[in-house]
C-alpha cells in the first residue's frame, strides 16, 4: 500500500512534467519558424565557444561574451549550456532551443513544489503548475534560444527555498534560496537588477520571521548573505579585475534606443524620472498583459497577452485569498516582487516581457490563490466559476497554441528575415571555394547569420572568406579567379539587386529560388556554371 | 441653519477661484465651437442652423452635433461663466453628499474643499467646451439623493426619484456621460438590494423617475430619427447594435478594441497622472498629491471588513466603484489621458479622500501614515497655489 500511495503522489508530477515537456519541446525546430537575430547572436557565442573554447575576443573560458555593439558582453550560463549541448550533438535549431524549453519545464515543476508548500495540497499545486505551463509568455520565451527564461526557475527556486525555510526555520534553506538568487545573475541581465532587490526582501522576511519566532535572526541573515555572496563570488572577482564592464552596461542602457539616448540625464532630469515612473505603471497595463503581448511579432502572436485573459479575473480573488490565508512573509514577497518586478524594464526604458519574466511565477501564484479562493467557497456557483475560469484558460491556450504552431509561422516569417537558413544551406551545398561566395548585405542580418551557420554546419572556412556586398556594389558580376564557379546570394526582388540578378541570369548563372513557408521567394542563390 | 456658513464659505471660495480672470486667455478650439453655437442659437431666435426651435441636440454643421447643456448654458451665461457655475454647484453638492455620508460638518467641509482644490476640477470649471464639468452636478445629485434615500431606510422615495432623475438628466450634459448612466444605474440597484430597499414599489418609483427626463429625448428621436446616427449612435449605442445585439457583442469583444480600450483605461488610473504629474505646473495631477495619500487610506478603510454592511461603507464602496468605473466610458473614446471625459472621477476621489481623512482622525492608521498625511497637508496650499497661478497665467 505505501508503494501505491507513493506512486499516487508521484504520478501527477510525472504526468505534469511529461505533458509540459511535450508542449514545450514538440516542434522546437520549426516554431518559431527561423532563428531571431537575438538567437543568432547567442548561438554564435555558443558555437564559437564549443569549437574554440574561447569567446569572440579570444579569451579562454570567459565569464562574459562581448560583441562589437555590446562590449559589456552577454551572460554566460545559457551560452555555456548551449555550447555543452553542441559538444554532445550536431547543431540544429531544436538543440540550441533545448535549454530554454528545459528551463520552462523545470519552472513548471518548481511551481508545483512551491504551490504545494503554499496550499498544502497536490490539487491546487497542479492547477498552479498547469496555469504556469499554459502562460503564453513562458511558452513563447521557453521556445527561443536566448537566456531570459532562466530567470523564472531561479526566482521560483528562491521562493521555494524561502517557503521551505518559513516551515522549517533552517538557515540552510535560506542559504540555498539566496544562492539561487546569486546564481541567477549569470543567466540574464535583468537578474543583476532584481537579485539584490530580492535579497533585500529575503533579509526582511528572515528578520520578520525570526522575530515572530522570538529568536535572534543573526544565523539566518548570515546564511542568506553567505549563500548570495558565495554564488556571486566569481562574478564579483571578475568585476574587480574588469570594473569597466559596469560603465559599459550603464553606457549601453542609457544610449541608443534605451532611455531615449539621454545618458545620465534620463535618470536625473524631471522628464526622465517622469518617463520611468509612467513606464513602471504601464508595465502592468492590461493591454500587453492580457490582450496583445509584446509589440514585436517575433515574441508575440499579438492574439494573446503575456497571460491568458481568465488570469485577470483570478487576480482579485487571489489577492483576497493571499491576504487572508497566506503567511504574511509570503504576502510580503508576493507584493514586493510584483511591485518592484518591472525595475529592469523601467531602468532600460523598454518594456518587453523578457525583462520581467521573473514576475510570471508571482502572477501565476496569485492567480492560483484566486482559484483556491473561489474553489473553497461554500457557494456552488463560485466553485463553478473557478472551474470555468481554469477551463477557459485551457481553451484560450488551445487556440493560441493552434495558431502558434500553424499560421503564425507564416505570418511572422518576415519578422525573422525569411528563410536565410535555407539560403545559407543552398550556398554551402553549391560552393566549393570559400573565396568565391558573394552575399548580398540586404539579406536580413546576413553578416551575423552567415558566420554562425557556417561554423555550426562545420564549414568555418566559409565564415571569414565570403564576400559581403553592399547594395552599391551589386551592379556588376564580381570578377575573380574562381575555378569551380562563384555562388551568390541575392535579396530577390530588391531594386538594388534586380539589375544584377538579370545580368547573372543572362550570363547563364543557375538560379535557385529559396522558398519561404508560404511558397513566396525573398532570397535567391545564383551559381556560376563551371568553366 | 448651521450649514449655511460652511456652504457660503465654500461657495465664495469656489466662485473666487473658478471665476477669477475667466477671460484671461483666448478660447480653445472646443470652447470656440460651443461659443459659436451658443451665439448662433441665441441670435437666431433659439433656432439651430436647420431652423429647429429650441433643439434638444444642437446641429453644429456636417456630422457634428453637440449635447444641449453646454450650448444652452453658454448661451444664457456669458463666456466661461456657465462652466464656473457648474463647478461651484459641484462643490456645494459635494458638501451635501459628504454630510449625508459622514454626518459630520467638518468632514463635509473637507470634502467640499478637496473637490474645490482638485486641480482637474479647477481647470475644467474654467473651460466651456463640450466635455468637462457638465456631468458632475448630476452625478453628485444622484449620489446625494441615493445617500439620502438609503439614510432614511428607504422611507423617503422622493430622494430616490430625485436621485435617478438626476442620473437620467446627465445624458444631456456631455457625450461621454451617456455611457456611464447604465453603469451608475446598475450601481444604484446594487445599493438598493444591499440595503434591503429593492422592493417593487421602490423600483417602480425609480423606473418612472428615470424615464421622465428621457421622454424629451425619445420624442426628439421619434421626430428626427436621422439625428440619432450622429449623436447617441456615436456616443452610446449604434442602431445596428440595437437591432442585432450579437453584432454589438462582437464589436465590444473585438480583441484589438479591448486591447486599446484597456490600455487607455489603465492610463487613466496611472498614479503619476492622478496624483503626481512631474511635468505639470506644481507637479499637480488630476488630484493633489496629499489627496492621493488620504485617498489610499480611504480606499483601504473602505475595503476593510470592519464596518461591513454599514451605510457609510456602502456609499464609500459606490465611490470606489465610481472612481474605477468612471474612466471606462472615457476609455472607449480611445484617447489616453483625456481627463475631461473622465472628470467624474473627481467627486468620487474627493469622497474617498474624505473617508481617508476620517480614518486618520479616528486614528485607524499608524502614527507614521498619519504624520505623513499631515505633512502632505502642508503641501496642499503650496501645490495648489503653484498650479493655480500657472493656470491663470497660461496663454
Amino acid at each position: 500500500m505505501p508503494a501505491v500511495r507513493r506512486w499516487s503522489r508521484i504520478l501527477p508530477i510525472l504526468v505534469l512534467v511529461a505533458a509540459s515537456a511535450l508542449l514545450y519541446v514538440r516542434g522546437l525546430a520549426s516554431s518559431p519558424p527561423y532563428l531571431s537575430i537575438e538567437e543568432v547572436g547567442q548561438t554564435t557565442h555558443a558555437v564559437w565557444l564549443s569549437t574554440t573554447g574561447r569567446n569572440l575576443n579570444g579569451q579562454r573560458w570567459p565569464m562574459y561574451f562581448p560583441e562589437a555593439t555590446y562590449p559589456a558582453g552577454r551572460d554566460p550560463l545559457w551560452i555555456y549550456a548551449t555550447a555543452g549541448l553542441l559538444k554532445l550533438s550536431t547543431f540544429s535549431e531544436a538543440l540550441i532551443r533545448l535549454p530554454s524549453a528545459a528551463a520552462a519545464v523545470f519552472a513548471v515543476l518548481l511551481m508545483f513544489w512551491l504551490a504545494r508548500r503554499v496550499f498544502g495540497h497536490d490539487t491546487p499545486a497542479l492547477v498552479a503548475a498547469g496555469l504556469l505551463a499554459l502562460t503564453p509568455a513562458l511558452f513563447i520565451e521557453g521556445r527561443i534560444a536566448t537566456s531570459q527564461i532562466a530567470t523564472v526557475p531561479f526566482v521560483l527556486a528562491w521562493l521555494l527555498g524561502l517557503a521551505i525555510y518559513l516551515d522549517t526555520n533552517r538557515p540552510r534553506d535560506v542559504l540555498i534560496a539566496a544562492a539561487c538568487l546569486g546564481l541567477s545573475v549569470y543567466s540574464y541581465l535583468s537578474a543583476l537588477v532584481m537579485a539584490p532587490v530580492y535579497l533585500a526582501a529575503t533579509f526582511v522576511v528572515v528578520i520578520w520571521h525570526e522575530r515572530s519566532m522570538q529568536r535572534a535572526s543573526t544565523a539566518a541573515v548570515a546564511a542568506a548573505a553567505a549563500g548570495f555572496v558565495l554564488a556571486l563570488l566569481p562574478a564579483v572577482l571578475w568585476h574587480v579585475v574588469h570594473p569597466e564592464r559596469i560603465g559599459q552596461l550603464l553606457d549601453y542602457y542609457s544610449h541608443g534606443v534605451y532611455n531615449n539616448n539621454r545618458g545620465a540625464d534620463a535618470f536625473l532630469s524631471l522628464d526622465g524620472v517622469a518617463g520611468h515612473l509612467n513606464l513602471w505603471w504601464n508595465c502592468f497595463s492590461p493591454g500587453p498583459m492580457f490582450f496583445g503581448g509584446d509589440s514585436s511579432y517575433r515574441f508575440s502572436t499579438r492574439q494573446v497577452g503575456h497571460f491568458l485573459l481568465p488570469i485577470a479575473a483570478l487576480l482579485v480573488p487571489g489577492a483576497v485569498y493571499a491576504r487572508r490565508r497566506m503567511k504574511p512573509e509570503l504576502q510580503f514577497l508576493l507584493a514586493a516582487g510584483l511591485v518592484l518586478g518591472p525595475l529592469p524594464a523601467v531602468l532600460s526604458s523598454e518594456f518587453e516581457i523578457k525583462r520581467c519574466l521573473h514576475m510570471l511565477p508571482l502572477v501565476i501564484l496569485l492567480a492560483a490563490c484566486g482559484v483556491q479562493c473561489l474553489w473553497t467557497s461554500r457557494q456552488q456557483l463560485t466553485r463553478a466559476i473557478a472551474v470555468a475560469l481554469v477551463a477557459l484558460c485551457a481553451l484560450q491556450f488551445a487556440g493560441f497554441y493552434r495558431y502558434y504552431r500553424g499560421a503564425y509561422r507564416v505570418d511572422s516569417q518576415v519578422q525573422f528575415g525569411g528563410n536565410v537558413r535555407g539560403a545559407i544551406q543552398a550556398v554551402l551545398a553549391d560552393a566549393r571555394d570559400p573565396g568565391c561566395v558573394f552575399l548580398d548585405r540586404q539579406v536580413y542580418y546576413i553578416e551575423s547569420q552567415w558566420p554562425m551557420y557556417t561554423r555550426a554546419y562545420g564549414r568555418p572556412a566559409f565564415a571569414d572568406q565570403a564576400h559581403l556586398l553592399d547594395p552599391d556594389r551589386l551592379r556588376s558580376v564580381p570578377a575573380g579567379p574562381c575555378r569551380n564557379g562563384s555562388v551568390m546570394m541575392l535579396r530577390d526582388g530588391a531594386p538594388a539587386s534586380a539589375l544584377l540578378a538579370e545580368k547573372l541570369s543572362a550570363d547563364g548563372w543557375q538560379r535557385t529560388p529559396i522558398a519561404e513557408l508560404d511558397g513566396t521567394v525573398n532570397i535567391a542563390v545564383y551559381r556560376q556554371p563551371p568553366r | 441653519m448651521r450649514h449655511i456658513a460652511p456652504i457660503l464659505a465654500l461657495t465664495f471660495a469656489a466662485a473666487l477661484l473658478y471665476g477669477a480672470r475667466l477671460n484671461g486667455r483666448p478660447l480653445q478650439p472646443g470652447e470656440a465651437l460651443v461659443a459659436s453655437q451658443s451665439r448662433a442659437l441665441s441670435g437666431n431666435g433659439w433656432r439651430d442652423i436647420d431652423g429647429r426651435f429650441l433643439p434638444l441636440l444642437v446641429h453644429a454643421g456636417g456630422e457634428l452635433w453637440l449635447p444641449p447643456l453646454p450650448v444652452y448654458a453658454s448661451a444664457v451665461l456669458p463666456g466661461r461663466l456657465a462652466a464656473a457655475l457648474a463647478g461651484v454647484v459641484d462643490v456645494v453638492l459635494m458638501y451635501v453628499l459628504a454630510y449625508l455620508v459622514f454626518r459630520r460638518q467638518s468632514l463635509a467641509f473637507i470634502a467640499g474643499a478637496v473637490l474645490l482644490l482638485t486641480p482637474a476640477h479647477s481647470a475644467y470649471s474654467r473651460v466651456a467646451a463640450v466635455d468637462g464639468v457638465w456631468q458632475l452636478p448630476f452625478v453628485l445629485a444622484w449620489l446625494a439623493g441615493l445617500a439620502a434615500f438609503v439614510n432614511s431606510s428607504g422611507s423617503s422615495r422622493g430622494w430616490l426619484a430625485a436621485s435617478v432623475s438626476a442620473l437620467a438628466f446627465s445624458v444631456y450634459a456631455q457625450p461621454s456621460a451617456a455611457l456611464m448612466v447604465p453603469v451608475f444605474l446598475a450601481t444604484t440597484l446594487v445599493v438598493l438590494y444591499r440595503r434591503g430597499c429593492a422592493g417593487r414599489t421602490n423600483l417602480v418609483w425609480a423606473a418612472v423617475a428615470f424615464a421622465i427626463p428621457l421622454v424629451p429625448l425619445v420624442l426628439w428621436f421619434a421626430k428626427y430619427p436621422g439625428t440619432y446616427l450622429d449623436t447617441f449612435a456615436r456616443w452610446f449605442l449604434a442602431p445596428a447594435y440595437i437591432r442585432n445585439p450579437i453584432v454589438w457583442a462582437q464589436a465590444v469583444s473585438n480583441w484589438l478594441t479591448m486591447q486599446i480600450v484597456s490600455e487607455t483605461y489603465w492610463d487613466f488610473l496611472n498614479p503619476f497622472h492622478l496624483f503626481l504629474e512631474l511635468k505639470a505646473p506644481g507637479l499637480a495631477g488630476v488630484f493633489l498629491t496629499a489627496a492621493g495619500v488620504a485617498m489610499a487610506i480611504g480606499i483601504r478603510d473602505t475595503l476593510r471588513e470592519s464596518g461591513a454592511g454599514s451605510f457609510q461603507k456602502d456609499i464609500s464602496l459606490v465611490a470606489l466603484a465610481g472612481l474605477l468605473l468612471a474612466p471606462l466610458a472615457a476609455a472607449t473614446f480611445k484617447e489616453p489621458g483625456a481627463i475631461h471625459r473622465a472628470l467624474v472621477m473627481a467627486p468620487f476621489g474627493a469622497l474617498l479622500t474624505t473617508a481617508g481623512v476620517a480614518a486618520i482622525w479616528e486614528r485607524k492608521t499608524t502614527p507614521v501614515t498619519g504624520t505623513v498625511a499631515l505633512l502632505l497637508l502642508v503641501t496642499v496650499p503650496i501645490q495648489f497655489g503653484w498650479f493655480y497661478l500657472s493656470l491663470l497665467s497660461s496663454p
